[in-house]
């Protein structure tokens, strides 16, 4: 199983991406994506996005699970109050609540990462400690 | 490409092929006019016996599709279950040529028959045919130079067509029925069938499903046929039946004719009545919308059969005369949906319950019909006439408008998730690609268009993988370009905009690559240079070198075969831009260099071509190489390269051809092949904090254009030195000694020179300067360091009146007088010199004349005194000497000595010969007003002398004491170079005053005292006879006593010995016993009134040195002078004495000048002492 994590901004161009392997039911944590899906993953997040709009004045929730799904691979949105998208590309079934307690903390994570000086929203992260940070509540969660 | 129709299923698939050589573009013209014939009504075509007679339903259409691809292989399966998909009509095209015969042509159909023999007809349209021309041969038919019989023989064909399809239809008369396979043809065993009914056996079911799916084909057989009240009946009866058996895909499959069916009869606004049972299950699908997210068991409806079955023979009979009412178009469009409804809920229970193989393009296009109408309709306001034209006849023209508001986007999402599901990935490329390029339309109409670009991205790589399509026509090109701009913009890549994107990321980086290789791929030219170069322009920092090197060398390569050119890619190529020259100013007509920084931020070599410099106005000048050779004329323009990751500064030259400023405010250069463009550089001043919110990071940047201005001046003079007549290149001189030369030169240039100014430096000049930035000196040292800096010039020009003017080409002397100053080895003449028109704009240009010199030292002054003089001095009568000689006239003109001084000067000859010095006194040469009650008229006076090598000498000259008032004595010391003046608060006040007063007192003594030198002529064997030279008398130094003894006290004091008679008495003899009066005179010379006290100091000489008992005195010694004297006031006191011893006695006077004294203070302010106390003996 794997998952193509992706934070959209508010500006809708990405902030920051990440292939995430699971560890769970004996998988081997790596990331593993048919090439066509790999090349398109991308676009597909990004595609969810028309959906979103689409609902998400209409609604006070946060998590979006299944919102979309292109050739059987599902996405899922957690839509932060400053319009920051965290989408997950996968093609795991039954997650649904493992993923919503994976974007909490990766909420928590990017609302600290959101408080440095040195970073401007909506500029992409590229810190490594993040990447650790994010692939470490992965393991926990995904 | 065309968008999925909804009406695909009534369509007549004709496939245009050429059969013999005609050219692209005719064959378009073709199929272009053929598409607007492609509808055909079946009251002009000819009867025929068979099942499809066009006279059974005239009012009914054949519509063609006409298509250039046959891809029946891959729809094969599909041929029984959806008849439509199948090719039915093959047309031939040719243009009519001479060589035609009928052999020809039977040769030609034969051929055609043979390369396509599965469509039911093969017909031959022979264009361009002359209007006599007959041939009579089936199937084949001619059509005019002006396409005028067009529509009568395509009637003509379809009339054949129709008779060839009855006999194909009636082929299907006596078959079984299967479901579709899949594409290896095997059908899908039927392992967990449902039971299908309860109250029917097996064979009831088989019989009705073999009968529902016959009903079915017929019913599409007829739906193309143009037959629709047969269609309608069949598609019922078969709904009937396929319901009956539970035989989902077929029933879906029906459902879908059925829409279509309903569609077209409200195409012609024929009434219809659907039978009851049918509108029944219409109504249930209100209870199916949600079938399409999750499926749900449908509820079996329990029919009676009989019932039904009479319905629908009334349907079917002739002559069934009840007149029915035209359905107005909002039920249709009800029906239809509701028709959709029940297909996409029967073919989900067939995938689901696993009893056929539904074929996934089935499924897609049926949902895509149904969204396209949707999405149609919702765009137009409603279901009209308009629209169902449009559908029809010319799908490719919808309007610009999108949904609005209340369309059900969720909905038209879950159609479009049924699309894109799992088994998409199984259909072939070419149905991908048009499913791809159907949804991206939808999208687009729905306002998703991160979707639509997903779309495109897929269609995109399909074209990739494939190769497929290998060149695209003009009007592709708009399209892709419009298409792939909006791709872009989609996902924030700018296309317009110079400043595209604010942070570059790699999916905006994946787009373009995926662009650009397509493009590459279609050899779409223009595409591939607007996106590379887009991608060069923003994304050079994201693209490896690889990549940059392959975007550049296929961009290189598209260029050279295009004749039209782009923009280059990096709008910042210009990093800087400057004027080489010192002046700041460029001369017309007359070279100078200027340098040009370009950078080359990529990964590959850049050429540069065809410089030019932008400027702002009309300037005329000319650009040279470094190596002198002219761009703009020249044909072969310099090729400039520049290597990878760098910059680099290009000289070149240039020559204003008329003068005013000249700005530049850019360049035009080419390059990489790229079009000739201009370069300007921005200033941008981006903000260090880019703000949390309310961003647009337009506003980020505040760039300005710069532009580099220089002035240009009219043509200047140039001047050149021909000679220098000196006797020596190195001179000799003396300190002081004067020495006159003459210089040729010549104005080389015809332009005159109006302005000339002389400068002179010596090797001191820096020295100097060094030492003017000491800022421990005094403002008198300053002021020294600066005379000799300003005043004291090594040469003089003696000519300059002569020199106003010089003409062009004019030859003349400079008449230069250099004196020699100690310490220089080196001094030169500069000479700054232009024409001027006007001042603003100033130009000069200098030449430098530089002499060699050697100065030694002559007569040096190495001290200076000042010497009071007394009233009781006395002059020898041996005192010839001219000092002396003066005072005693002075005397003899009844002027006290005590009024002057002796300036006593040493001087040291420093040289190997005798000098003579002489040492004028010029009186007059001050004009300094002095106030002072003692007026003397002073007299010119010269001192000469002479003095031995090496020995020195005293020389003294009579002074006037000095009176200048407070006022005068304050001022500041001046400063030669004018600079401000600044308040000394270290020194103390007293000195600072004494350094003033020393400072004009000894400016005063220079204005009137000159010195100078000359080897005498007669001297012996000197080459250095003759020579004169002035004295440096500026070393001259006050002590505090020199200017005590010079100036004049302000409150004079004055002792006299008066008899009884007011009488002056000679001192030396003063008697015992008699009447004197002393009388003290006091002066104020202040501005200021005075006021204090005076007290008398009798001294005798003789011990025991009291006064007591030798003088009787009739006063006191001590009193005040009462009442202040004013400015000017000069007052008498008067005390009597009698001398009662002999001796010598002193009489000196002091007076205390009081301050404060109106406040009734008695706090001493000064003493003053008398000038020259009394001395007198007492006989």
């Amino acid at each position: 199983m794997s998952y193509y994590l992706t934070i959209i901004g508010s500006n809708n161009a990405p902030v920051y991406e990440l292939d995430i392997g699971s560890y769970k039911q004996n998988s081997n944590g790596i990331f593993k994506f048919p090439d066509n899906i790999n090349n398109l993953k991308q676009f597909i997040a990004n595609s969810s996005l028309d959906i979103l709009e689409n609902i998400q004045f209409n609604s006070q929730q946060h998590y979006f699970n299944n919102i979309d799904s292109f050739y059987g691979y599902s996405t899922f949105i957690f839509l932060t109050q400053s319009n920051i998208k965290y989408i997950i590309l996968t093609n795991s079934k039954n997650l649904d609540e493992s993923i919503r307690q994976f974007f909490i903390e990766l909420n928590e994570l990017y609302l600290k990462k959101l408080l440095s000086p040195f970073y401007d929203y909506n500029s992409p992260i590229n810190s490594k400690f993040f990447t650790t940070r994010v692939k470490n509540i992965a393991k926990k969660y995904l | 490409m065309d968008i999925i129709n909804f009406c695909n299923p009534a369509y007549v698939r004709s496939l245009v092929v050429p059969i013999s050589e005609i050219g692209k573009s005719d064959f378009e013209n073709v199929l272009e006019t053929l598409r607007r014939v492609k509808d055909v009504r079946a009251v002009d075509l000819i009867n025929n016996p068979g099942k499809f007679n066009p006279q059974a339903y005239p009012q009914g259409h054949i519509y063609y599709n006409f298509v250039t691809k046959d891809d029946d292989t891959e729809s094969l399966f599909l041929h029984n279950f959806e008849p439509f998909r199948k090719t039915a009509v093959v047309i031939g095209i040719t243009k009519w040529n001479e060589n035609m015969n009928e052999t020809t042509i039977q040769e030609a159909k034969a051929e055609l028959k043979r390369k396509y023999p599965s469509p039911i007809t093969q017909f031959v349209l022979i264009f361009d045919c002359p209007n006599d021309y007959k041939i009579d041969i089936r199937e084949v038919y001619t059509v005019d130079k002006k396409t005028q019989n067009l529509e009568t023989k395509i009637c003509d064909l379809t009339s054949r067509f129709l008779s060839n399809f009855s006999t194909y239809a009636s082929a299907y008369e006596h078959t079984t029925l299967r479901s579709p396979g899949n594409l290896s043809g095997t059908t899908k065993k039927t392992k967990n069938r449902v039971s299908v009914s309860f109250d029917l056996n097996s064979e009831k079911v088989k019989q009705m499903s073999s009968r529902g799916r016959k009903l079915k084909l017929m019913a599409n057989f007829y739906l193309m046929a143009g037959n629709l009240k047969s269609a309608l009946s069949d598609f019922c009866e078969a709904i009937f039946s396929l319901k009956y058996a539970n035989d989902y895909l077929w029933l879906a499959s029906a459902f879908d004719g059925l829409a279509v069916c309903i569609f077209l009869l409200a195409s012609i606004a024929a009434p219809f009545q659907l039978p009851q049972f049918l509108t029944q299950i219409l109504d249930s699908a209100k209870n199916s919308v949600n079938v399409l997210s999750t499926p749900i068991v449908s509820p079996r409806s329990s029919l009676q059969i009989n019932n039904v079955l009479s319905t629908l023979n009334s349907l079917r009979d002739e002559t069934y005369t009840h007149k029915l009412d035209v359905v107005p178009l909002d039920v249709v469009e009800k029906k239809i949906f509701e028709c959709g409804i029940l297909a996409s809920k029967y073919y989900h229970q067939a995938k689901e319950y696993d009893i056929d193989y539904v074929p996934h393009i089935v499924v897609t296009e049926s949902l895509l019909r149904y969204a396209t109408l949707m999405v149609l309709i919702n765009i137009n306001g409603s279901l009209n006439l308009e629209l169902i034209n449009d559908i029809l006849y010319s799908p490719a023209k919808f309007n610009n408008n999108t949904v609005t508001k209340d369309f059900d986007t969720d909905h038209f999402n879950k159609l479009c998730f049924h699309i894109l599901d799992v088994d998409f990935n199984q259909l072939s490329q070419t149905q991908q690609m048009k499913l791809f390029y159907s949804l991206s339309f939808l999208f687009s109409k729905t306002k998703m268009n991160m979707k639509k670009c997903l779309m495109i991205s897929s269609f995109i790589d399909i074209v990739i993988n494939n190769n497929s399509i290998t060149s695209v026509n003009n009007t592709d090109r708009q399209n892709l370009t419009y298409l792939l701009e909006n791709y872009c913009e989609s996902y924030g890549i700018v296309t317009d905009e110079v400043i595209g994107v604010l942070y570059p990321n790699k999916t905006q980086k994946k787009i373009l690559l995926q662009i650009l290789s397509f493009c590459r791929i279609v050899n779409f030219h223009q595409g591939y240079l607007k996106f590379g170069s887009l991608s060069l322009r923003h994304f050079n920092s994201l693209f490896t070198p690889n990549e940059q090197i392959e975007t550049f060398e296929t961009m290189t390569a598209f260029l050279k075969s295009r004749s039209e050119s782009i923009e280059y890619w990096d709008p910042n190529l210009l990093v800087d831009f400057h004027f080489d020259t010192e002046t700041r100013k460029l001369v017309e007509g007359e070279e100078s260099m200027i340098k040009i920084t370009v950078r080359n931020p990529f990964m590959f070599h850049i050429d540069i071509k065809h410089f030019k410099l932008s400027l702002e106005s009309n300037f005329k000048l000319k650009l040279y190489t470094k190596d002198k050779k002219e761009i703009d004329n020249s044909t072969i323009s310099p090729t400039i390269s520049v290597r990878p990751y760098s910059q680099l500064e290009i000289p070149f030259i240039i020559v204003p051809e008329n003068n005013g400023t000249l700005i530049v405010d850019g360049i035009y250069a080419s390059v990489c092949g790229c079009k000739l463009q201009k370069f300007v550089f921005k200033d941008h001043e981006i903000m260090s904090f880019v703000p949390k919110i309310n961003k647009k990071y337009e506003k980020f940047y505040d760039s300005k254009n710069l532009s580099w201005s220089i002035d240009v001046v009219n043509s200047q003079p140039f001047l050149k030195i021909l000679d220098v007549k000196l006797e020596d290149k190195w001179l000799m001189l003396l300190d002081g000694e004067r020495k006159q030369f003459k210089v040729t030169m010549k104005n080389t240039s015809k332009t005159e020179i109006n302005y000339l100014v002389s400068m002179f430096k010596d090797s001191t000049t820096e020295l100097l300067n060094a030492e003017l930035n000491n800022k421990l000196l005094q403002p008198n040292e300053i002021y020294e360091i600066e005379y000799q800096l300003l005043k004291r010039k090594p040469f003089k020009i003696l000519n300059k009146g002569d020199l106003v003017k010089i003409d062009g080409f004019e030859l003349f002397d400079l008449d230069v007088e250099i004196i020699g100053k100690i310490g220089v080895n080196e001094a030169s003449l500069v000479l700054e010199y232009s024409h001027q028109q006007d001042s603003s704009t100033e130009f000069h240009r200098n030449i430098s004349i530089p002499v060699n010199l050697t100065v030694y030292p002559s007569v040096e002054l190495a001290g200076c005194d000042i010497i009071p003089l007394t009233s009781n001095t006395k002059i020898n009568e041996l005192m010839k000497d001219p000092c002396w000689a003066y005072l005693s006239k002075m005397k003899e003109n009844n002027h006290q000595l005590s009024n002057f001084c002796l300036l006593a000067l040493d001087f040291i000859n420093m040289w190997s010969d005798e000098m003579e010095i002489t040492l004028n006194y010029m009186p007059g040469a001050s004009d300094a007003k002095q106030t002072g009650d003692v007026m003397i008229k002073e007299e010119p006076l010269q001192i000469k002398t002479t003095l031995q090598s090496r020995k020195n000498l005293r020389m003294f000259l009579p002074l006037v004491r000095m009176d200048f008032d407070e006022e005068y004595l304050g001022r500041t010391i001046p400063s030669l170079r004018n600079k401000q003046f600044i308040v000394d608060k270290k020194t103390p006040m007293a000195e600072q005053l004494f350094i003033k007063h020393a400072f004009w007192y000894k400016e005063e003594i220079l204005k009137r005292v000159k010195a100078s030198w000359k080897i005498l002529p007669n001297s012996s064997n000197s080459i250095h006879k003759g020579k004169y030279g002035d004295i440096d008398l500026r070393g001259f130094k006050f002590s505090s006593k020199m200017v005590e003894v010079l100036e004049v006290e302000k409150i004079g004091l004055s002792l006299k010995l008066l008899d009884t008679n007011d009488s002056e008495v000679e001192l030396n003899n003063v008697s015992l016993n008699e009447f004197y009066t002393i009388r003290i005179q006091l002066t104020n010379r202040n501005k200021a009134p005075i006021f204090g006290m005076l007290r008398h100091i009798p001294v005798c000489k003789d011990p025991p040195y009291t006064y007591e008992k030798k003088v009787l005195i009739n006063g006191v010694l001590q009193f005040s002078v009462e009442t202040p004297l004013i400015e000017g006031e000069s007052r008498e006191y008067d005390l009597g004495i009698v001398f009662m011893e002999k001796g010598e006695c002193e009489w000196g006077v002091l007076f205390d000048e009081l301050d404060n004294w109106t406040s009734g203070s008695s706090e001493i302010k000064a003493q003053h002492l008398q000038r020259e106390q009394l001395k007198f003996k007492v006989n």
